[in-house]
This record gives C-alpha cells, sequence and structure tokens, in this order.
C-alpha cells in the first residue's frame, strides 16, 4: 500500500529504526517538546480564559464580545501568530507557547462564557431561593451545568494548539513538526509522512483522553440532554470534535 | 434529534488509534539494528562521541544549520572527513537564515553553518573560522536552465549578468538587503540599473520561465536579479521561493516543475555526484563535471560568475575567545 | 538582537510595492474561494449520497475528520510527489480540509428539519427531490452558512502554509519579510490575512443575514 508516495515498509523501517528513537532528534524527545509546548500553553490559556468566561458568564455581560471572540479567534492565522512572535519573543519554545496561549483562548473563553450564561434562569432563581451566594451559585449551580461546554472548548483549544505546535518548528521550536518541516527541506517523503502520522496519533490520543475525562466528569443526566440543546447557528458545540483550526 | 452524526467520529479515532499502534508496534519490533538507508534526519549522528575524540572543542559544542547540512559534502560528512570534526550535537535551524543568527547570537548553538556573502556575519559581531583544510570549494553562482528556455537571447542576458556579478558585489548587495533592510527586488533593480543590465529589449521576448530559489535571501535575491534582467529582455517570469533545499530543487528542476535554479557549482556537483568528490577549488573543473551530470538531463549549464558563496562556520566573539579559535582545524584540539 | 533597527512599517516599501500587494491579496481570495467553493460542490454531492443511503453518513464524516486532523504542512507535503508544486496541490488539501466543516453543518441542518415538515410536504404532493431542493435545503441554510463561514475563515489561514509548496498567497509576503528580517513585510503579510479572515467573514454574516431572513425573526 502507498501513502504519499511512501510504502507501508518504508514507514514501518523509519519507525523501526533505532536512530530515531535516540538523542535530541528522536522521536521520544521531540514528542516531550511537542506535549511540553503544547501543555504550557493550554495551562497558561486555562488560567486566564476561565475566570474571565465564568465570571462574565454568571453576570451575563460581554456577551457579544466573547461569544464572538472564537471567531475572531479563528480569523487569526496560526503562521501568521508565529511569525510575528519573533521579533517580540525570539525563537524557541517560549515564543511559540505564548503564540500558542492566542490560539488556545478563544476557543476556550467562547465555550466558557457560552456554558455559564446559558444557564437555565429556573436553575439560578432556584439556587438564589436557597439563598446561595454569588461564589455558591457558581461553584455549585452553574459550573457543573457549564461543564460540557467548557470541556468541549478545552477539546477544540487542545486540537488546535496540537496541531499548530507543527508548524512552530518553522521557528526552531522543536517537537514532532520539525520532522515534517525537515523532510520537506531535503525531500524526505517517508520523513513527512511519519511526522504526519506522529503529530495524528498525539492528537488522537489527546482527543480521546479528553473525551474519557468528559464522560468521566460530566453528570450522567446532563450527557443526555446535549443532544436536544445543540445550536446550530452557534460556532461552538457543546458536543464532539468541533470545527477546532486546522494548521 | 437524531443520534448525533459525530458519534461513529470516535469509533472511527479509536480504530485508526489501534491502528497506528499496531503500526507503530510492527515498526519497532523490525530490526533495530538496520538503520535505514534514506534515514535523513539520521538522529544525531554526531551525539555518538567518536573514539578518542571524546575532549575535543567540537565535542562540547552545538552546531546549527539547514535540515541539509546533515547530507551535505560541505557541511557536517565534510567536517568530518576533512577536519575529523564531530560536534557534540546539530541543531536544525535554516540555511543563513533568521533562525540561524538568532540561535547563535542567544546561545542556543555554539556553531553556526553561514554563508561567506553575507554580511549579517559582521553586523552580528560573529567571527567566521578559517577554512584552513580548504573543505570548501569552488562555489561559483552558476544558471542552470532547461534546454528548451535556453534561447540565444535568454542565455546572452544571463551570461552578461553573470559576468558583471563579483564576490564583493554579492557581499554589498546581501548587506542591503540583510542588515539594511531594504526591499530585495528593490535592491537588485537597483543594481542592474547601476550596470545597464536592464535595458528594455525583445532578446527574450516569447519565453515564460520558472526560477525556484532555495530557501535563503540571497537566492531570492539572485533569482530577482535574474528574473528582473530577463523580464527586461522581454521574458515572463515567475518566481518560486520557499521549496527547499537543493534535495528537492534539483529534481524539480530534472522532471520539469521548473525551468531555471541559480545554482553554486560545487554544492550542486556534489550533490549530483552523490559526494563523490569530483569537485574542486578548480571552477572549470567542476562546471565541466556538472555540463557531464547536467547534459543527459537536458539542462544548461549556463556560464559561471566570478561570485562564489560557500558555506562557512561562524562562532561568537565571546565563543572564539573561550576556545582561542581562529581555524577550523582548531575545533580539533583538546579544550 | 539584530542590528541595525528598523521601522516598523516602511510605507515607502508599501507604496512602491502596491500591485504586488494587490496580486498577492487577489492570490490569495481566489486560492480560498476555489477551495471552499469546490468544497461546497463536493458536499452537496456528499450530503445526496449520504442522505440517499444512511449507512454511509458516519464513515463519511469520519473519513472527512481523520483528514481534518492532519497537519496542513504535512498534506501539502505529502500531496507534493503527486500533484507536484502546484496550486492543484494546494487545493487539493485546501478542499479537503473545508469538507468536514462543510459536510458537517449541512448534514446537521438537514437532521435538524423537523419531521412534520417533512411529512406536510409530502403530504402536498412533492417529490423526494423536491422536499429536498424546496424543503430541507432552505431549513438547512442557516447550519450551512455557519459551515461556510468557519470553512472560509479557516481556509484564509491554511492559504498562508501553502507557502511552503510554493503558493502562499499572502503567507509568500510573510516568509519572505521573516527569511530577510524585513518587518514591513512580514506585518503588512500578517495584517492582511487577518483583514482578509475579518472582512470573509463580515461579507458571509451579511450574506446569511440577507439569503435566511426568517432567522433573524428567530434571533430577535
Amino acid at each position: 500500500m502507498i501513502l504519499a508516495g511512501v510504502t507501508l515498509s518504508a514507514i514501518a523501517h523509519w519507525f523501526g529504526d533505532a536512530q530515531h528513537w535516540r538523542g535530541g532528534d528522536g522521536i521520544p524527545h521531540r514528542l516531550v517538546q511537542h506535549v511540553t509546548i503544547c501543555g504550557a500553553s493550554l495551562l497558561v490559556a486555562v488560567a486566564v480564559s476561565l475566570p474571565v468566561g465564568v465570571v462574565l458568564g454568571h453576570l451575563r455581560k460581554g456577551g457579544v464580545i466573547a461569544q464572538n471572540l472564537a471567531n475572531m479567534g479563528r480569523a487569526i492565522p496560526s503562521l501568521a501568530i508565529l511569525i510575528i512572535a519573533v521579533p517580540f519573543l525570539g525563537i524557541g519554545a517560549r515564543p511559540a507557547e505564548l503564540a500558542l496561549v492566542a490560539l488556545a483562548v478563544p476557543p476556550l473563553l467562547t465555550n466558557t462564557y457560552v456554558g455559564m450564561a446559558t444557564v437555565d434562569d429556573d436553575v439560578r432563581d432556584a439556587a438564589r431561593g436557597m439563598g446561595m451566594t454569588a461564589t455558591q451559585m457558581i461553584w455549585r449551580a452553574e459550573l457543573p451545568l457549564a461543564l460540557p461546554y467548557i470541556l468541549s472548548g478545552l477539546r477544540t483549544a487542545t486540537f488546535n494548539v496540537i496541531a499548530t505546535a507543527t508548524l512552530a518548528a518553522e521557528i526552531a521550536s522543536g517537537g514532532l513538526g520539525q520532522f515534517i518541516s525537515t523532510g520537506l527541506e531535503v525531500n524526505d517523503s517517508v520523513e513527512i509522512v511519519c511526522g504526519a502520522i506522529l503529530v495524528v496519533a498525539l492528537a488522537l490520543t489527546a482527543e480521546l483522553a479528553l473525551a474519557s475525562l468528559q464522560r468521566a466528569v460530566v453528570a450522567a443526566p446532563l450527557r443526555q440532554h446535549r443532544n436536544t440543546r445543540r445550536p446550530i447557528n452557534q460556532l461552538e458545540e457543546p458536543d464532539d470534535a468541533n470545527f477546532p483550526d486546522a494548521a | 434529534m437524531r443520534t448525533s452524526p459525530t458519534r461513529p467520529d470516535r469509533a472511527a479515532l479509536i480504530g485508526l488509534a489501534g491502528l497506528l499502534a499496531v503500526a507503530l508496534t510492527a515498526g519497532a519490533c523490525s530490526s533495530s539494528s538496520k538503520s535505514s538507508s534514506s534515514s535523513s534526519s539520521g538522529g544525531s549522528n554526531t551525539t555518538a562521541a567518536s573514539s578518542g575524540s571524546g575532549a575535543t572543542i567540537a565535542s562540547k559544542l552545538t552546531l546549527g544549520g539547514p535540515a541539509e547540512c546533515q547530507q551535505n559534502a560541505f557541511c557536517i560528512p565534510g567536517l568530518q572527513k576533512t577536519y575529523g570534526i564531530t560536534f557534540k550535537s546539530f541543531k536544525t535551524l535554516d540555511a543563513d537564515g533568521p533562525l540561524t543568527y538568532q540561535a547563535l547570537t542567544n546561545g542556543q548553538i555554539d556553531v553556526g553553518e553561514v554563508f561567506s556573502t553575507d554580511a549579517q556575519v559582521v553586523a552580528n559581531n560573529l567571527v567566521v573560522l578559517n577554512d584552513d583544510k580548504h573543505l570548501q570549494a569552488a562555489d561559483a553562482i552558476t544558471p542552470v536552465i532547461a534546454n528548451a528556455k535556453a534561447t540565444p537571447g535568454v542565455t546572452a542576458v544571463a551570461n552578461k549578468v553573470s559576468t558583471a556579478l563579483t564576490t564583493t558585489i554579492l557581499l554589498n548587495l546581501n548587506k542591503s538587503v540583510g542588515v539594511d533592510h531594504q526591499d530585495p527586488q528593490a535592491v537588485a533593480d537597483g543594481w542592474l540599473k547601476s550596470m545597464s543590465l536592464d535595458a528594455a529589449s525583445t532578446g527574450a521576448s516569447g519565453v515564460s520561465i520558472t526560477i525556484a530559489a532555495f530557501g535563503f535571501s540571497e537566492s531570492d535575491l539572485l533569482a530577482y536579479i535574474y528574473g528582473d534582467a530577463l523580464k527586461a529582455a522581454g521574458a515572463s517570469i515567475t518566481v518560486k521561493a520557499n521549496l527547499g533545499s537543493r534535495q528537492t530543487l534539483e529534481p524539480g528542476l530534472q522532471s520539469g516543475q521548473f525551468d531555471m535554479l541559480i545554482e553554486y557549482a560545487a554544492s550542486a556537483l556534489e550533490f549530483l555526484d552523490h559526494s563523490a568528490g569530483l569537485a574542486s577549488g578548480d571552477i572549470n573543473n567542476n562546471i565541466t563535471h556538472l555540463k557531464a551530470l547536467l547534459g543527459p538531463k537536458n539542462i544548461t549549464v549556463l556560464d559561471p560568475s566570478p561570485a562564489v558563496d560557500t558555506n562557512a562556520f561562524a562562532v561568537t566573539q565571546a565563543t572564539a575567545a573561550k576556545y582561542h579559535l581562529v581555524n577550523m582545524s582548531d575545533l580539533t584540539k583538546n579544550g | 538582537m539584530l542590528m541595525t533597527s528598523q521601522p516598523w512599517v516602511r510605507w515607502s516599501w508599501v507604496r512602491t510595492h502596491l500591485h504586488v500587494i494587490r496580486h498577492l491579496v487577489w492570490q490569495h481570495l481566489y486560492l480560498t474561494l476555489l477551495a471552499v467553493g469546490i468544497g461546497l460542490v463536493i458536499t452537496f454531492a456528499l450530503a445526496g449520497l449520504a442522505r440517499a443511503w444512511r449507512p454511509l453518513e458516519g464513515p463519511l464524516l469520519a473519513l472527512c475528520g481523520t483528514l481534518y486532523a492532519i497537519p496542513s504542512l504535512a498534506l501539502f507535503a505529502a500531496l507534493v510527489p503527486f500533484t507536484g508544486f502546484t496550486t492543484t496541490t494546494a487545493e487539493i488539501g485546501l478542499v479537503g480540509y473545508t469538507l468536514l466543516i462543510l459536510l458537517r453543518n449541512l448534514l446537521t441542518g438537514l437532521d435538524a428539519v423537523p419531521d412534520e415538515v417533512r411529512d406536510a410536504a409530502k403530504g402536498m404532493g412533492f417529490g423526494r427531490w423536491r422536499v429536498f431542493t424546496r424543503v430541507e435545503l432552505p431549513l438547512a441554510l442557516p447550519a450551512l452558512f455557519a459551515g461556510i463561514r468557519v470553512a472560509t475563515v479557516t481556509t484564509v489561514g491554511l492559504v498562508t502554509v501553502t507557502v511552503f509548496i510554493g503558493e502562499g498567497g499572502l503567507g509568500s509576503m510573510l516568509m519572505e519579510g521573516f527569511q530577510n528580517t524585513f518587518r514591513t513585510e512580514e506585518l503588512v503579510g500578517a495584517v492582511l490575512v487577518v483583514a482578509l479572515a475579518v472582512v470573509a467573514d463580515l461579507v458571509l454574516v451579511g450574506a446569511e443575514r440577507l439569503l435566511t431572513p426568517w432567522t433573524r425573526r428567530a434571533r430577535a
């Protein structure tokens, strides 16, 4: 079977070559680089987006901006953000991480906001009626209901970040994208395809992990309701793989 | 509402992940002592501490350069063969571009592969190590072009440009672009004008040529220089940049994806002869061999220019002072 | 960092390069619209197939989804051995990426048509085809439009990546500026791509409002 001009056996050989599993250019090292870059940016993005989204959503303020942020975020091409970051932040992993934060925040912020803001008024009234303070209301009543949306936003953000981190190899950040970049440079199709396989495998693994997390954390009754609450015009849906940025 | 059409997505995802796992395991289980013949990233060839060289200066330093450095006869393989130099590790950056210079100046690499005509070396206060064992060969600027496009008019214009170009001129032009940040095309056109090479004519009219440029700024500049000269002579020119290095462009030229490439004689030769060592410091020797190799592929080798651009290896002033580096062979001293 | 400092935007360069900028903007737009257009045609065809034979829907979406997961740089690079450094290569990749977005949205929209409406149409004597074109499609339009919006904006970004296979549109301005450390060119390239995406999005929002006035009432 041929995949992009490369035979399956060539791919197997590439993965079977011990050289490719050793040292700074090896798969493990680059995998760690990739995961570190993605993890760091997601952490920062979550730390920034969640509080802001929760508060704004609870207060139901700033809705227009928050809701359109995902759209605006999508309009920023990842390559441009990586390149423009260089004069400010230099090259390497750090600038890539910061650029990736900019890509991760929009889906997270928008989804958090929407999740919080669309909590049923009845629920909020009941909570108020029970004498809950705002903080208690957020933690005990609204957040649990907003969780499906938030996790969905996290899945989109994660996908975006993993995909864009492959481009970051162009600014010397390392990571799995370096296989693709080098393969392109020296016309080695096997390396390109293998690099692509690695990135896709990582993305799939992350996707499955987050899907399991979603299943574990979101209360069972809410899971059933997800299908009916599917706003078509909204761009971020609290459902499986949204429309992440291909990068 | 029917079931989500994305639920099968997850089944497919799991299936795909499973397949991937099987493939990876199968691959990993296959003979691990066999290194793949075309392994280009080749792991870090340079990390294995070679016998007896454990204490050389080079073994403590990181080299940075383009990906093809690992295969280029005038880079890592040549350094090993001619000088016995093995670096601690290699970092893939770019070909004499912003990544290499930034990595050098902020210490992410110790030695950088640069080009001898790049003014950024001086501007960044870097020191080029002397090629005392003459690893580098006569890398004269040499346009190569598909036979079909090598009309007398085209050839005449290109050769005129090549004759006028010297190493010093190239250095100055590169400085205008890389250091003074002027627009490459403006710099090219300005030079053509100053040498009266932009006179409008019809010598090359009716020919449409696609020029491919390597992924570094001098190549872009050269593409503009030759391209705009040919345009003035009536040709219709397209420039394709950023396609990669020689590994991509030479096959592309031979398969007709583009028509013209502004090559570097010795490097092209070593690439085409699979590092058989045909290239030397004698430009005529290089051109003869080049013509012998490219002729059968229906590619014309035009006249070489006096301008020469070879690989060079640069370090920061601090590094040079620390290890007392002046010549390339100083890197093999114990340090 | 680097020696000579340069102004962030050298307006003289912009002035003398308006024709280059215009050309690249058009090239970028062309690549984008072509991809979305072809993507739409294929989407309609696939959606029709999926509606005619339901079991096909899942696998089709899974296939598109898998395509989507492939990093764009890799997909373009992997196509080069087959179709060379041409616009075709770029377009194949770009169209592939639009498919998941468009197809999923169209199918979702078609699914969302209430059964009663479909029954009513059938009751009025509409044949299968007429039900599809006169009833289901118009009702699925909002969903499709949301998809077109997302697909277009995403594609504008992806076109920049095609610079690595010889196309690039405004991406080539971005990368040339990067390679020569020429800030003006980098910035102009980056700003214009973002502007293009934003403008495209706004135009499509406007078009959506025009073509589906009934949703405006629902929104209000």
